[in-house]
């Protein structure tokens, strides 16, 4: 019978579901709600104001990635991106609402 | 930087790898060769335009006018010509499409209402490209018509590339956020790759077996770092743009209208129409724009307000001396007016950048020497994550403490050999399925009956690499078949074309032949590489890998 | 002029490399650069410049790759 060793590997991460739910979901979801709410205040011609954000998009996603893996504390991450959508939701929400 | 942040980014570099590089490899190999899709590999499949005689810009214009009068009036809103053999035309198709569909009864709108529009509406004729006679007609939805369009395996592979035939949303989402992945995969292994520019040149295959993956993988993803970026973010913003990018930006700068932003962004205006009658000079337009840019074709014709004096012609010039593919419009007269990149008319920066996304994914800017280019550092990209994925077995199925049993790791070499090596003997088996059923059973529309030899391979090879015995002495049979598929693709195209090929040798002949011959000697170094791993393997952790198979079955 | 260029690249790449690791000398470092400079400059001119660089970057990624992998087989000569 072969026997058993028992793995006794540690993560390097901690929290890795909610790591990999913010790296991965939240991370998306952010940049979605950046791109109309940056339209609203980036300083450039009109078609520079939607075409930048579109095109900053997968350099955004890659940095919150990184950072929601490489984040000391899983809550940092979290608290970023869900100040950078909220507040980024409202600017659109306002500018829709006028 | 600290080891526990490399620590870190070696994992998240593994996990990435691990979780896409089948699905990556398979979108880069398959992307390599759609770099070919326009229109070399579409002369190989029609040797019929390979010896296409230098266009009748005069026969054109009589076509358009004598097919503008057995079309309603509201149908010359747009008219659109695709020259015949370039980019994927085989023939010449000439549309007459009315935006705004058939005309609505007057009714009373109410307050608030916007005005109703039937959707897009077209008749299109299509002539034989040496005869100019009529092959085709139909008429119906702009969005149906499309839909039965004919095509083959050159139009196949770069949708597969594109979408994984899966359409809109699923399949550009997927590779978009496999472009997404692998700039991940791309910045993480940036930085735990610490002697990046010391181990420039180290590549050691002769060592050990683990040696030679670490180095390969190391050589191939440094030295095509920048090529690999570019590849990854313009994949990403293509598989993306139309399915998230372009509905969020839309969603407060258009009130959610995304055709509006489309439109804004891509549109050609429409002529203020004076209701004077006046031929279109279309020939002029033409012979002019032919003789705009040397290297460049022009690919498609758009005419709007067709007969009138303030009609506008707008041709498509691609593959000249520009990276972006240009426009160069013309008034009625045919008098040249502009020639411009299609984003680059916006103001600021961002046009300029749109225009080069396309140009530099997939390498149509400078003729088939930067295709080729293209092509070697796409293969690269393939061998990217495949080396990886190598490598990452290879360490856990050595080491002291492996994080998964032996049977996992085997059912996932087997994956690899059954999923990676399965696309490509489907990839290169469309050359003889597309002669096949072209020639043999004669297949009206080559294109959806293709699907099954494709799916159907790769699907096959992948089951049989979990059914049989050895995986790796099935990696070398599927080696052998696909070597024997590529020599195949020589004789075949003689057997179509033979002759014609041999009276004279056009552009058209040059490209398949060379198409021929680099798929002869692909094949035969298969060979003589299968021969000399056999040969002289090197100290192989193989015979580790079976024995603790064999020692945890017993 | 194309031809040229990949030559060019090509020995600017040898030098680059002394004993399958990047060279510590700098006068290899500096000759190498210029006739990687100059094959840049033989690209755009013979394909004007945004194309040229483009070009360059790839053609420099490609022969790389390609004189990494069968340096092996270059010293068995």
């Amino acid at each position: 019978m072969t026997e058993k060793t028992e793995n006794t590997r540690v993560s390097v991460f901690t929290s890795i579901k909610s790591r990999n739910i913010a790296g991965v979901l939240m991370a998306f979801v952010t940049c979605i709600m950046l791109i109309p709410g940056m339209t609203t205040y980036l300083p450039f011609s009109a078609a520079d104001q939607i075409a930048v954000p579109i095109l900053l998009f997968p350099f955004i996603w890659t940095a919150l990635c990184v950072y929601s893996y490489l984040a000391e504390k899983v809550w940092h991450p979290w608290a970023l991106m869900l100040s950078l959508s909220l507040s980024h939701g409202l600017l659109s929400y306002f500018a829709l609402t006028g | 930087m600290k080891s526990k942040t490399i620590k870190k980014l070696y994992t998240l570099h593994s996990w990435v790898g691990i979780i896409t590089g089948i699905l990556l490899f398979v979108i880069a190999f398959t992307g390599a060769v759609s770099v070919f899709g326009r229109e070399e590999i579409k002369f190989w499949t029609t040797p019929e335009i390979r010896a296409l005689a230098p266009l009748d810009t005069v026969k054109v214009e009589r076509l358009i006018e004598e097919y503008s009068t057995k079309v309603p009036e509201h149908y010359k809103e747009e008219v659109i010509v695709f020259l015949p053999g370039v980019r994927s035309s085989t023939r010449l198709f000439m549309m007459f499409e009315s935006h705004h569909g058939e005309p609505q009864e007057d009714t009373e709108l109410l307050e608030g209402e916007k005005p109703k529009h039937n959707p897009p509406v077209a008749t299109i004729f299509e002539f034989d490209p040496i005869t100019y006679e009529l092959v085709e007609e139909r008429t119906g939805l702009v969005e149906e018509l499309f839909a039965k369009s004919q095509y083959d395996m050159a139009e196949f592979i770069v949708g597969f590339h594109a979408d994984l035939h899966m359409g809109r949303p699923i399949g550009l989402l997927t590779t978009g956020v496999l472009g997404l992945t692998m700039m991940l995969s791309i910045v993480t292994g940036i930085f735990i790759h610490r002697k990046i520019l010391a181990q420039l040149f180290t590549f050691r295959p002769r060592k050990n077996y683990s040696l030679m993956l670490n180095d390969g993988h190391k050589a191939i993803g440094v030295w095509g770092l920048v090529f690999n970026s570019v590849i990854a973010f313009t994949g990403a913003f293509l598989g993306l743009a139309i399915v998230v990018l372009v509905p969020a930006a839309a969603f407060v700068s258009f009130n959610g209208d995304q055709e509006k932003l489309i439109e804004t962004f891509t549109a050609i205006p429409d002529p203020v129409i004076q209701y004077i009658a006046q031929p279109t000079s279309v020939s002029t337009a033409l012979s002019h724009a032919m003789t705009l840019d040397e290297e460049g074709k022009v690919s498609s014709l758009t005419i709007k307000g067709y007969g009138d004096a303030s009609a506008m012609m707008y041709l498509n010039v691609s593959d000249g001396e520009s990276v972006a593919a240009q426009t160069a419009s013309y008034n009625a007269n045919g008098e040249f007016v502009e020639l411009y990149g299609n984003f680059a008319r916006l103001d600021g920066i961002s046009g300029a950048i749109l225009d080069v996304m396309f140009p530099l994914h997939f390498g149509n800017f400078g003729g088939v020497f930067v295709k080729i280019i293209w092509a070697v550092l796409g293969l690269g990209t393939a061998l990217l994550p495949l080396t990886g994925l190598m490598l990452w077995m290879e360490r856990g199925v050595n080491s002291a403490n492996p994080k998964y049993s032996s049977k996992t790791y085997q059912r996932f070499n087997r994956l690899i050999v059954g999923g990676c090596g399965g696309i490509v003997v489907a990839t290169f088996l469309l050359f003889p399925a597309n002669a096949f059923l072209k020639y043999i059973m004669v297949v009206e529309n080559v294109g959806p009956a293709i699907w099954w030899p494709f799916f159907g391979s790769w699907l096959f090879i992948t089951v049989w690499a979990f059914i049989t015995q050895c995986e790796k002495r099935f990696a070398k049979q599927l080696t052998i078949l696909t070597a024997t598929i590529l020599m195949s693709i020589l004789p075949i195209d003689i057997i179509v074309s033979g002759r014609d090929m041999m009276k004279s040798m056009t552009y058209g002949h040059q490209v398949s032949l060379g198409i021929d011959l680099v798929c002869l000697s692909m094949g035969l170094y298969l060979l003589k590489v299968l021969k000399q791993f056999k040969k002289t393997q090197p100290n192989s952790t193989e015979s580790n890998e079976i024995g603790v198979i064999a020692k945890e079955s017993v | 002029m194309i031809v040229s260029a990949i030559l060019i690249i090509l020995i600017g790449i040898y030098l680059l490399q002394n004993n399958e690791a990047l060279t510590k000398q700098s006068t290899k470092k500096v000759a190498s650069s210029l006739l990687l400079l100059l094959s840049a400059f033989l690209l755009i001119v013979e394909f004007g410049t945004m194309r040229g660089i483009f070009i360059f970057i790839s053609l420099v990624s490609l022969l790389g790759t390609l004189f990494t992998l069968f340096l092996y087989k270059l010293k068995d000569i």
